[in-house]
């Protein structure tokens, strides 16, 4: 039987975790909402800068919906390590926030995107709110992974093991 | 410098951090250009989404840009010899084919960006451009989730060993790994004794030696940071005592293998493990090299630590 878990966690069809791959598109179209608004605000009266930055906080809405169940898959299996589980649960809750930041600055656009050719103070704000917040839950993320480990050398024990066996080094049982 | 490009103060890789912007960018200018792509036959021309993905695809080369700086540092204190070597430079080729296919496209769609409808090109290279782009994000992923790159690595200072030493045994069943005096405080070495791989650490005035791969998932040990006689994994924290081996703190169950390491006539001799099994083991010729770059002194071994090839190796 297919494991949704293991699917959503990347085992045996990706072999790496899903959730980090995928998190590039909404970190980087709201990121790139807050560039273009910015653009917008120095430049107005041009109606494509002020569609690319709505497009980007559309793309970003969908992408972190869509990149929510496989970090979900990821944390579950955290709870070995008692500070990236928690790290986690921050991680989420501020993503989360930083999700209903954005679907609130799509709403205010949403109604005259094809005409509007400059960004109103109100929207910029939001994007300025939502960036800082969304880069608080980036900056935890990045903890989680690079002072935590995790998912580190979850999919790579083959690789390593082979060097580790060959020079009689203490190894771990195979899983 | 270094360290800020590095992200020692946000104890992650600044790398990591920019690349959202132009993945998440250049992803989207192509989704819009296919979009845009029905309306290719000249019917109606849909000058918005032309400009939209022109200026997706145009603030995408530039976050590329600041992005390779960073990474560029990064793949230079990637150890010499580790696979992770071969991963970064193949992950530099692939962005950078990506970066000037986007290049191509950009310059394409500003020349016309109100009747981009027509030709197919931009839209053909853009696909390529996408996908060396995916590519060479997939073996940056590599890099982090399978090879540990920038992991652990604010701990200590962002210095870790340039490469792997390759000392022959001496006839007394010592190698040499460096000359005495030669190794800063807290510095490594990864030394590969016949295919057995050790690090050897310097720290608080003390010589330790003991099995480069940690026990819970095979993390380098030679890159891990010290505290109190305990190294510390650099991927997940796991905790050994350098002189015994003996797991202090978990993940890892297992205690490491230690090498009996010594300071005599002014050299640090390891223990060699074993005796070579195979001829091919006993390499030949003169192999102890290290390339220890200090960003302040550059501390090299001096000549007079570097072995001799052995009359005869049994």
């Amino acid at each position: 039987m297919i494991d949704a878990k293991d699917v959503l966690q990347g085992k045996s069809w990706w072999m790496g975790p899903v959730h980090p791959a995928i998190i590039h598109l909404p970190v980087g179209l709201w990121s790139g909402a807050l560039v273009f608004d910015i653009i917008a605000m120095c430049a107005p009266g041009n109606n494509a800068m002020v569609q690319a930055a709505f497009w980007c906080i559309v793309g970003g809405c969908v992408a972190a919906i869509i990149a929510m169940p496989f970090g979900l898959a990821d944390w579950w299996d955290l709870k070995s390590f008692e500070r990236a589980h928690r790290l986690g649960l921050y991680h989420m809750g501020i993503n989360a926030l930083a999700l209903i930041i954005f679907l609130l600055d799509f709403a205010l656009r949403v109604g005259h995107i094809t005409t509007a050719t400059s960004i109103s103070i109100p929207q910029l704000i939001v994007s300025i709110v939502g960036n800082i917040v969304l880069w608080i839950a980036v900056l935890i993320g990045g903890q989680m992974v690079f002072d935590q480990g995790a998912n580190v050398g979850r999919f790579s024990d083959d690789v390593w093991r082979v060097h580790a066996v060959a020079g009689g080094a203490n190894v771990p049982e195979k899983e | 410098m270094k360290r800020i490009l590095q992200g020692q103060p946000i104890r992650q890789p600044l790398h990591v951090l920019l690349v959202h912007l132009p993945i998440g960018l250049l992803v989207l200018g192509f989704i819009v250009e296919c979009v845009n792509l029905p309306k290719a036959g000249g019917v109606e021309t849909s000058g918005t989404l032309a400009r939209l993905s022109l200026y997706l695809i145009g603030v995408g080369l530039i976050g590329m840009i600041v992005a390779s700086i960073p990474g560029l540092v990064d793949y230079a204190s990637i150890r010499g010899d580790s696979p992770s070597k071969r991963t970064g430079r193949m992950h530099l080729w692939c962005n950078a084919i990506s970066f000037g296919l986007f290049v191509l496209v950009f310059f394409l769609k500003y020349n016309s960006p109100d009747k981009m409808g027509g030709p197919l090109i931009p839209f053909f290279l853009s696909v390529f451009g996408i996908g060396f782009l995916a590519y060479a994000g997939f073996l940056g992923g590599k890099m982090v989730y399978e090879e540990g790159v920038g992991v652990g690595r604010h701990r200590r200072n962002g210095y870790t060993p340039p490469n792997t030493i390759k000392p022959v045994r001496r006839e007394d069943g010592y190698v040499v790994v460096a000359k005495a005096g030669d190794l800063a405080d807290r510095q490594t070495l990864r030394v590969d004794i016949n295919g057995t791989i050790i690090a050897v650490a310097y720290v608080n005035n003390e010589y330790y030696a003991f099995q480069e791969f940690c026990t819970h998932c095979f993390g380098p040990l030679s890159e891990g940071s010290f505290d109190a006689g305990k190294v510390i994994c650099p991927w997940h924290r796991s905790e050994f005592d350098m002189r015994t081996g003996r797991v202090v703190h978990g993940p890892a169950k297992m205690d490491l293998k230690t090498f009996e390491i010594t300071v005599r006539d002014g050299l640090v001799l390891v223990r060699a493990p074993r005796e070579p099994r195979t001829p091919s083991e006993m390499r030949p010729g003169v192999i102890l090299e290290t390339q220890w770059k200090t960003p302040d002194e550059k501390r090299q071994l001096h000549p007079s630590a570097v072995v001799q090839p052995n009359k005869t190796v049994q």
